[in-house]
């Protein structure tokens, strides 16, 4: 177009002389207009925007193309085409314009986007106008037809020079304030769309099926690994038979799986799924994600206290069903062997060797105790209290049980929690358990503050433990999770 | 005196075979586990039976099950429990559980036949045997106030024996003093520590072991 302007205007300014020369200034005209118009095209100037601009402007030319309908007429219809095309360009020039746009702009009928020539067509069909304007006003002498086609032409042809871009000036003053002016009503209009979607966005499936008016509709997540998640974090159930699947995207990426009846449109999903609605299931998708996040990161937890827990019971039982039994039958061996020694040194080399075995067998005793309290493997939570209150540096005064039998899991998290206590206090302990409304309580008066491992614990049987600087209080479900 | 042994383990389990028949004990079976256990005694009806407590399938306290079973279901055979562990508790529940002729000892005791063989001698004549391990850590255990302070020095030995089971007479013999000395200090006990007195050894044991648990 940039190369092929100059020459096409220049192709039909020769044209316009020739028809003057042959005197046909009617063909003259026209072409001087058409060569004009493609001038001024070519020029582009800024803030012409829309289809509808295009039309507005497109009626002086048809006061032009009509000059016997008067000429009173022909200048009203041109005043007020500029005027709806000044206002029609303040309405459709959105400032806030962008791909993700929010809800009121897609509404905005006039906002239809940037027709690629529109600005140039519009320019072209004023230039075109106002030359034909200007022709018919000289061929009628009439002064202020020939004064406005004049000024016209001037700012047509002189759109560059001084006198035109002031007035070129003015006119983008007055359209972009005016834009600002609605810009910013459209701009609360939006936020306010904003907060109250966000403030449905807990419940996307639910405002889809009222959008939508299918209660069959569901709501399901893409993450980037390709899985899909419900609004929970949880797998997504499968599609059912003979629904038809809508994916949502933001840019790049696919954010959400919509399935509905497939008598709904796509283009009534894409409707309820523009603007803020879009936000406001990105929000949920994100929401899903961190939930997500949030369990992943429990049963991970869970896994290690349970591993840790495990690897506590083997070792105890390697211990007591290999080393003691070893040691033990090692001390037997050694009696025997003393009761058929007569030679007195050895005698008291074995003696004493012998006498070292119940001290070995003590400390292996003790190791096991320390790995592991005796009573957890379905003794019960008193036996593993008496155990560690037996050993204990500090008085360990359990004062109350609960009746019934609680779960492994609570008495080794109960357990556990006491003999960490019993070995770092240094005032006496006063341990409570009882049952509360399904849940275990254990109250431990005395102690010091739990660390992040024994809330951890606490944590991934579904209990939780808490201190307030004079008593440890932890609590667990009756059942164990 | 005719036993059978329940113990998983087999070394153990052959080193106290060995122990007990090199004591002129006769052990007329043995089981690997509680139910095996429970047949013999059936089948076999021993004087006494041997057992561990952490046995097959769960390794938890299947030998005291079994134990108040045996108690309960076949009076004329004691209960000897040979356990690894330490623990009162597991004392208690086995005190709980059975009225008489039970007793609790640590398996350390298999490389002293001379304790093992006399524990067994007093169950089967129907007392109770704690080890003294047991007692002399429930008498150690740290206090707020120390009740037993209030006791003389012998007074506490006597409570030792009391714990342990033994009868008046038995405890006169160990301590090298009269038979009514004993009977008096062991009144004297029971007024410092304000405990109820029964006759039968059983419950003395339980009161003494459950006032030594509980005092703070």
């Amino acid at each position: 177009m940039t190369e092929l302007g100059p020459a096409l205007i220049a192709c039909l300014l020769a044209a316009s002389l020739a028809a003057a020369v042959l005197r046909r200034p009617g063909l003259s005209t026209r072409c001087l207009a058409l060569a004009a118009a493609m001038g001024f095209a070519l020029t582009e100037p800024a803030g012409l925007g829309d289809v509808l601009v295009v039309v507005a402007a497109g009626a002086p030319l048809l006061a032009v193309l009509q000059p016997e309908r008067g000429r009173a007429w022909s200048i009203w219809l041109v005043a007020s085409a500029v005027a709806a095309a000044v206002v029609l360009v303040a309405v459709a020039t959105d400032p806030f314009r962008d791909p993700t746009c929010l809800v009121r702009c897609s509404t905005n009928p006039l906002a239809l986007g940037r027709i690629p020539f529109a600005p140039i067509v519009a320019n072209a069909l004023i230039g075109f106008a106002a030359v034909m304007t200007a022709a018919q006003a000289i061929r009628r002498r009439s002064v202020l037809g020939g004064a406005g086609a004049a000024l016209a032409v001037t700012v047509i042809l002189d759109v560059a020079s001084v006198t035109g871009a002031l007035v070129t000036a003015a006119c983008i003053g007055l359209v972009r304030g005016t834009a600002e002016v609605l810009a910013v009503v459209q701009a609360r209009g939006r936020l306010a769309d904003v907060a109250m979607a966000l403030e449905q966005s807990h419940d996307p499936t639910a405002s889809m099926r009222e959008q939508l008016y299918d209660p069959d509709v569901s709501v399901a997540f893409a993450l980037p690994d390709g899985s899909v998640v419900d609004e929970d974090g949880a797998p997504a159930p499968e599609v059912r038979h003979g629904q038809q699947v809508d994916l949502i995207t933001v840019g790049e990426s696919t954010i959400a799986r919509v399935c509905h009846r497939p008598t709904t449109s796509r283009v009534a999903v894409a409707r309820a799924m523009t603007g803020a609605a879009r936000l406001a299931l990105d929000n949920a998708r994100l929401l899903a994600v961190s939930r997500l996040n949030a369990r992943l990161l429990q049963e991970s937890r869970a896994r290690v206290v349970k591993g840790g827990d495990e690897e506590r019971r083997l070792l105890e039982r390697d211990l007591h069903d290999g080393a003691q039994q070893e040691v033990l039958s090692l001390g037997l061996a050694l009696r025997e062997e003393l009761s058929s020694t007569t030679d007195l040194p050895r005698r008291q080399a074995l003696e004493d060797a012998a006498g070292r075995i119940p001290l070995v067998l003590e400390s292996l005793r003790e190791l096991g105790h320390g790995l592991r309290p005796a009573g957890l493997d379905g003794a019960g939570l008193s036996i593993a209290l008496e155990a560690i209150a037996d050993r204990a540096r500090v008085p360990v005064d359990v004062v109350s049980l609960p009746e019934e039998d609680l779960q492994p899991g609570a008495v080794v998290a109960i357990a556990g929690l006491v003999a960490r206590q019993a070995d770092t206090a240094d005032a006496p302990l006063r341990v409570e358990v009882v049952v509360v409304d399904g849940r275990v309580v254990t109250t431990i008066t005395g102690g010091v503050e739990p660390t992040p491992v024994e809330i951890d614990r606490f944590v991934t049987i579904g209990g939780g433990l808490g201190c307030d600087g004079v008593s440890t209080r932890a609590w667990l479900p009756t059942g164990e999770r | 005196m005719r036993i059978v042994v329940a113990e998983d383990q087999y070394l153990t389990r052959e080193g106290l075979v060995r122990v007990l028949t090199a004591s002129g004990i006769e052990v007329v079976a043995v089981a690997e586990d509680a139910r095996h256990l429970l047949a013999l005694v059936a089948t076999e009806a021993p004087d006494a039976a041997v057992t561990d407590i952490r046995m097959p399938p769960t390794h938890s306290d299947e030998g005291l099950v079994a134990a108040a079973r045996i108690r309960r279901d076949h009076p004329d055979t004691a209960v000897l429990i040979v356990s690894q562990h330490l623990e009162s508790g597991f004392v208690m529940q086995l005190l709980e559980d059975a009225q008489d002729g039970v007793g609790y000892l640590l398996k350390d005791r298999i490389l002293d036949p001379g304790v093992l063989t006399d524990a067994l001698a007093r169950v089967v004549a129907g007392e109770c045997v704690v080890d003294e391990a047991v007692i002399r850590r429930l008498v150690d255990r740290e206090r707020r106030a120390d009740p037993l302070a209030a006791l003389s020095v012998r007074e506490r030995e006597v409570l030792h024996e009391l714990a342990a089971g033994y009868t008046n007479e038995a405890i006169a013999a160990r301590l090298h003093i009269a038979p009514r000395t004993v009977e008096v200090h062991v009144g004297q006990i029971f007024v410092k520590l304000d405990l109820h007195q029964d006759d039968t050894s059983n419950k003395r044991v339980k009161a003494v072991l459950a006032y030594l648990r509980a005092a703070r």
